[in-house]
C-alpha cells in the first residue's frame, strides 16, 4: 500500500500551474524578442514545422513532469506493508510419511496412497504458519528429511521430490515412530505433535510400533495416526528408484486400519481415515485449541521509501528537457 | 554523511557535455541575437543576453546536480530506534567448491570451515541454524532449524561432491542464505559466509544490498592465504586448459566490501583469536538488550537536495520569465 511521509509537500505543486502561466501566458514574459514579421492583424509568425511544433509540446511536457515528480517525491511516497510477526513460539510438529512399496497402490484413482498423502500433507503446511514443521520418511529404514523448521517452501520442495522405496523395501513404521520422538526430544517448544501417515503395516525394523507409540506417550507426545489406502483389490505400480525395474500388480488389503486403531489409544492418540472428511481441520483445531492460550501476534509494518524511483524518472525528464531545447530546438537561452 | 545508491553520481559525468552544450548554445545565441537584434542595440541586449546565460545554466546545472546528490540518498546523523528483535537465527554460508581444497592453511581451507562452523553450533545453543553450500548455485543443505544434531552430520558430508554444479557463484550462495532466513521474525538475521572469497561468477555487491534490505548482517569469514596456492586434484594438481597449474588466492577486498556493506564484520580464518570476536559480535547482535534496547538509525536527508534542485528549476524558469530592461 502506498503512502505519503509528509503529504504536506505535495502543495508545492500549487506553485506550477502559476508557474505555468507566467511561462506560457503571462503578457509582460521575457525571455522573447519583439520584431514585426507578421502581416497587420492577420496570422501571427509561428513554426509551421509540426515535427518541430511536436518537440517543442514534447519538451514542455518533460519539463514540466519533471516538475511535478519532484514534488511527489518530496511528499516521501512510501510503500508500507504489515507484517504479522508471532512473538511466541509456536508447536514443533513431525510428519512421519510411509515410504513402502505398498504406497504405489492406486486406491484413490488416479493417485496412488503416496501421493495422496503428500496432498494430505501439503494442505496440513497450508494451514499452519508459525510451527516447526519437520519430516520424517520410513521404508525398511527412517531418515529425517527435513528438520523441524520454519521454512515451509523448502519443506514442500522436498516433500515433491521424495520417490516410493528410496529408504528400500518394508515398513518400518517403529524406526519411524521412534526417531521422530528422538528428534522432538531435544526441542523446547511447548507443544509437540507427531502425525503419521501410513496405510499401516508393520514388517521391518527393529522397534515395535506398540513401543514407540508407548515412548511416545510417556513423553506427552499427542499422536495423530491418519490411515491412508482400502481394503478393496486394487493395482499398484511403481519403479524402484535405485534400479530403475518397474513393478505392477495388484494389492490385496495391506490396509491395516484395525492395527492403526489400536496403536492410537486415547487421550494423546487419535485415528483418521485420509478419506473421512475434516479429517485435517480437527488436528489443527486440536493443535490451536493448546496454543492459543500462549499466541502472541504483533503487527509490524516495514516502511519501504520509493522516493528514489521518482527522482531517477525526474532525472530522466530534465536531461529530455535539455537535450531536446538545446541540441535539437537550438534553443539559445 | 552517507550514501544508499552512490553509484548514481556516474550521471554527474553528464554534466561535463551538458557544459559545453550550455556554452556551444550561449556563443550561437549571441551570434544570432547580434543578427536578428541588429548593432544598433546589439551591445545593449548582448549584456542582458549574458547575464540571463549565466543565471539560466547556473540554476540549471545547481538543479541537476542537487537533483543527483538526492537520488544517491544522502543521511547523516542518527536517531535511536527500539530495537524489540530478540534471538538469533544464523544462515552458515560454506564455500564448496574445488579452490576450497586447497592447502594453503592447514589442514585445509574447507576443513577450517568446517572448525569455525562446529564451534559456532557449539556457541549458540538457543539460535537456529541454516546451512548453505554453494559452488556454481547455492544450496540448502539445512533449512533454519533449532535442531543442531542434524547440522553436525552434514558437516562431515561438506566437499565439492556435495552439489553437481560446478564453478564459484557466491552470489548465488549468499542469495539461497539469504533466503532461508527471510521469515519475518522478531529474530535477529546474520549470514556467515566462509569462503576464500573466488567468485569467479555472480556478482557479489548485488547480494550486499539485498541483504541490506532485508535487514541482514553478513559476516564473512575468509580461508586461505593471500599469496595463494595450487589446487590438489587426484595425485596431482588442478590444471586449466593450458596445462598450467591453477593458482588460488584469498580475496579479501571483495569479502571487507560485502561485510561492511551490510553492517557486519570480515574475520581472518586463520586466525583463531578473531574467530572467538566473531562469536562475540553474533552473540552481542543477537542480545539488544546490551545495547539499552535500541539501535541508531541513520536519518535520511534527501529532501534538502531535493528542495534546492526544485528552486533552482524555478529559478531557471524565472530567469526567462523576467524581463530585463524591458527588451530580453
Amino acid at each position: 500500500m502506498g503512502t505519503f511521509d509528509q503529504p504536506q509537500y505535495l502543495l508545492l505543486g500549487l506553485l506550477l500551474p502559476l508557474l505555468g502561466w507566467f511561462t506560457y501566458s503571462w503578457k509582460g514574459r521575457g525571455g522573447r524578442l519583439s520584431f514585426p514579421l507578421g502581416l497587420w492583424g492577420g496570422l501571427k509568425f509561428q513554426p509551421s514545422i509540426p515535427a518541430m511544433r511536436f518537440a517543442m509540446v514534447l519538451s514542455r511536457l518533460a519539463l514540466w513532469l519533471s516538475m511535478a515528480l519532484m514534488v511527489v517525491a518530496l511528499a516521501g511516497p512510501t510503500i508500507t506493508r504489515q507484517e504479522k510477526i508471532y512473538l511466541s513460539a509456536g508447536a514443533d510438529i513431525l510428519i512421519v510419511l510411509d515410504e513402502s512399496p505398498s504406497m504405489a497402490a492406486r486406491d484413490f484413482p488416479p493417485e496412488n496412497r503416496f501421493n495422496a498423502a503428500k496432498g494430505v500433507i501439503k494442505r496440513f503446511v497450508g494451514g499452519r504458519e508459525n510451527d516447526q514443521i519437520g519430516l520424517i520418511t520410513f521404508a525398511r529404514d527412517a531418515a529425517l528429511r527435513v528438520p523441524l523448521t520454519l521454512d515451509y517452501p523448502y519443506l514442500l520442495d522436498r516433500l515433491d521430490k521424495l520417490q516410493i522405496m528410496d529408504l528400500g523395501d518394508g515398513t518400518a513404521l517403529g524406526l519411524g515412530l521412534s526417531l521422530a520422538a528422538l528428534h522432538l526430544s531435544a526441542s523446547t517448544a511447548a507443544q509437540k505433535v507427531v502425525i503419521v501417515l501410513t496405510d499401516g503395516v508393520n514388517n521391518s525394523g527393529e522397534i515395535q510400533p506398540s513401543t514407540a507409540t508407548e515412548l511416545l506417550r510417556s513423553m506427552g507426545i499427542p499422536l495423530y495416526l491418519i490411515g491412508i489406502g482400502t481394503n478393496a483389490t486394487v493395482p499398484l505400480e511403481l519403479t524402484n528408484p535405485r534400479t530403475g525395474t518397474s513393478y505392477s500388480g495388484t494389492l490385496e488389503g495391506g490396509f491395516q486400519e484395525e492395527f492403526l486403531k489400536s496403536l492410537a489409544i486415547p487421550p494423546l492418540g487419535t485415528y483418521f481415515s485420509a478419506g473421512s472428511a475434516g479429517s485435517l481441520e480437527s488436528i489443527f483445531l486440536a493443535i490451536d485449541s493448546r496454543e492459543s492460550a500462549s499466541k502472541r501476534v504483533k503487527v509490524q509494518v516495514d516502511n519501504k521509501p520509493i522516493y528514489a524511483d521518482f527522482i531517477a524518472a525526474a532525472v530522466g525528464c530534465l536531461l529530455v528537457f535539455i537535450l531536446m531545447r538545446k541540441l535539437l530546438l537550438k534553443e539559445i537561452l | 554523511m552517507s550514501f544508499s545508491n552512490p553509484e548514481v553520481f556516474w550521471t554527474l559525468l553528464l554534466l561535463v557535455p551538458a557544459w559545453f552544450i550550455l556554452q556551444s548554445s550561449y556563443l550561437k545565441g549571441k551570434v544570432e541575437l547580434l543578427r536578428i537584434g541588429g548593432a544598433w542595440r546589439g551591445h545593449e541586449l548582448h549584456s542582458v543576453y549574458l547575464l540571463k546565460s549565466f543565471f539560466s545554466g547556473v540554476a540549471l546545472v545547481f538543479a541537476f546536480l542537487f537533483l543527483i546528490v538526492a537520488w544517491a540518498g544522502p543521511s547523516w546523523g542518527s536517531l535511536p530506534v527500539e530495537e524489540p528483535q530478540d534471538g538469533l537465527d544464523i544462515a552458515l554460508c560454506v564455500d564448496v567448491s574445488r579452490s576450497m581444497t586447497a592447502t594453503d592453511v592447514s589442514p585445509s581451507r574447507l576443513d577450517q570451515a568446517r572448525e569455525a562452523v562446529g564451534s559456532l553450533l557449539g556457541a549458540f545453543p538457543e539460535a537456529r541454524f541454516a546451512l548453505v553450500c554453494f559452488e556454481g548455485t547455492g544450496v540448502t543443505l539445512t533449512p533454519l532449524t533449532p535442531d543442531k544434531s542434524v547440522l553436525e552430520r552434514w558437516l562431515e558430508e561438506l566437499g565439492p561432491s556435495l552439489t553437481s554444479s560446478t564453478g564459484s557463484n557466491l552470489e548465488a550462495g549468499v542469495q539461497e542464505a539469504l533466503r532461508t532466513v527471510s521469515f519475518a521474525s522478531q529474530r535477529h538475521k546474520a549470514v556467515v559466509l566462509l569462503t576464500d572469497g573466488e567468485s569467479l561468477d555472480g556478482n557479489p555487491s548485488a547480494v550486499s544490498r539485498l541483504a541490506a534490505a532485508q535487514g541482514t548482517v553478513v559476516f564473512t569469514v575468509g580461508l586461505g592465504t593471500v599469496e595463494g596456492t595450487n589446487i590438489p586434484s587426484g595425485g596431482g594438481l588442478l590444471k586449466d586448459s593450458f596445462g598450467f597449474p591453477v593458482v588460488t588466492k584469498l580475496n579479501e577486498a571483495s569479502l571487507k566490501m560485502l561485510a561492511s556493506e551490510t553492517g557486519g564484520r570480515y574475520f581472518a580464518g586463520t586466525d583463531r583469536t578473531k574467530l572467538r570476536e566473531l562469536q562475540d559480535q553474533l552473540s552481542s547482535l543477537g542480545n539488544p538488550a546490551a545495547r539499552g534496547g535500541v539501535k541508531l538509525e541513520s536519518v535520511p536527508h534527501f529532501r534538502v537536495f531535493l528542495l534546492l534542485s526544485f528552486f533552482g528549476l524555478v529559478g531557471f524558469l524565472l530567469v526567462r520569465i523576467v524581463p530585463w530592461k524591458g527588451i530580453l
